[in-house]
């Protein structure tokens, strides 16, 4: 009986050694938006897509919306139905797991609100507003463009900030760093010196 | 405090960079055996601190400790700033490669002359209040000193003098005073947790 389950957790683990996802330490989820759609993939440090992982996708306060699994590319997408803020996590197990959040204002206006979903009201304006589309004098259609990529680079300006903040925090590091790695190398220097 | 790329004339440059070499070569022939980590540790404090803005009032200025580097280590001040300084060109873009050894010799210079004039008596004084006293002078005279330097080495490289020289003072102002402070306070603390740290056997410069 006990050698039975050795066998097994041996024959498991060798099995799982095959799978990419055992060998990473770290587990990455990249997505975007796209419309009314949200699509994106789950990748190892390095690049290598994960395969068949399922993806959870839930609201923020973590009800299930529905789960997706990655294709043979690491590819998924998900229709969104309405305005809210998303959390995408993908679980690979052993405590591997990537999450990634798609803020609400990413989402196109045009879906309906988290709070709003079930009233049928909300479906009446897009009909209005492609009467409206003919008489968008050039201006307004400019200052409309400039207003949606304006609040489409948002995230991604917000994302730069941090990444330059951690980049600062490490260079700093490694300049410490470097400067004992000098100290050491002054010691070895006089060490030699003094024989 | 940092002279960036493409201010300075050649011949300025030129002998920045002469003159950092001598000094790294000089205090790296004086420095012991012994105070090899002490220097290390004095050369990230300098490189931390530059990067640290403090808001104060109208603008924000960082710390520079060129002062206390000095104080503490009498010529190896001269390849601690150099290292550090040099670090925080690559990486920060604080100050150019090619000014580099103006830039070096600036703020080592100083700190050398504080060291002659400050350490002997921040070592002897009993008292907590001399103490703090030659620390702050060496803290603040090490940044009048920079200044000078730095408005020297402009002007050297065709700025009008006096403007800049008074420009650079007002500026710098605040920092003199928080730079002597803290300077101050520091010995004071070394005086009473490390005083081998000062009365340490300083390699041969008295």
């Amino acid at each position: 009986m006990r050698l039975n389950f050795y066998v097994k957790l041996l024959i498991t683990l060798l099995f799982l050694n095959w799978l990419p996802a055992v060998h990473a330490h770290k587990v990455k989820l990249f997505a975007t938006v796209i419309g009314d759609k949200i699509e994106g993939y789950v990748y190892f440090p390095g690049g290598e897509r994960a395969q068949s992982v399922t993806v959870k996708i839930t609201f923020i306060d973590n009800r299930l919306v529905e789960t997706v699994t990655t294709n043979e590319h690491g590819e998924f997408q998900f229709h969104v139905k309405c305005r809210a803020t998303y959390r995408l996590i993908a679980d690979i197990g052993e405590g591997h797991f990537a999450e990634y959040i798609i803020d609400s204002n990413e989402l196109s206006d045009s879906l309906p609100t988290l709070a709003t979903e079930k009233q049928p009201a909300v479906s009446a304006p897009p009909a209005a507003m492609n009467q409206e589309n003919q008489s968008f004098s050039q201006q307004q259609l400019i200052d409309l463009i400039e207003k949606s990529v304006s609040k489409q680079l948002k995230p991604l300006r917000e994302q730069l900030e941090a990444y330059q903040e951690k980049i600062f925090i490490h260079d700093v590091l490694g300049g410490v760093g470097y400067i004992f790695g000098v100290m050491g190398l002054l010691f070895y220097i006089a060490k030699r010196r003094s024989h | 405090m940092h002279i960036a790329d493409g201010v300075l004339s050649a011949p300025v440059l030129i002998t920045g960079i002469a003159l950092s070499i001598a000094g790294v070569g000089y205090g790296l022939q004086r420095l012991d055996y012994e105070r090899i980590p002490q220097v290390a540790v004095l050369s990230s404090a300098f490189f931390v601190a530059s990067l640290i803005h403090l808001p104060i009032g109208f603008s924000n200025i960082h710390l520079i400790l060129n002062g206390l580097l000095g104080l503490i280590l009498g010529w190896a001040a001269f390849p601690a700033l150099a290292i550090a300084l040099f670090l925080q060109a690559i990486l920060f873009g604080f100050g150019g490669i090619s000014s580099l050894g103006v830039n070096v010799f600036n703020m080592a210079l100083p700190a050398i002359l504080c060291f002659y004039l400050c350490h002997h008596a921040a070592r002897r004084a009993q008292h907590e209040s001399l103490q703090f006293l030659y620390g702050f002078l060496a803290g603040s005279l090490a940044i009048i000193f920079s200044t000078c330097l730095i408005a020297l080495s402009l002007f050297l490289s065709g700025e009008g003098f006096i403007r800049l020289i008074q420009l650079m003072f007002l500026a710098h102002i605040p920092v003199m005073i928080v730079e002597g402070i803290i300077t101050g306070f520091i010995i004071v603390f070394l005086q009473q947790v490390r005083p081998e740290l000062l009365a340490a056997p300083v390699p041969s410069c008295d």
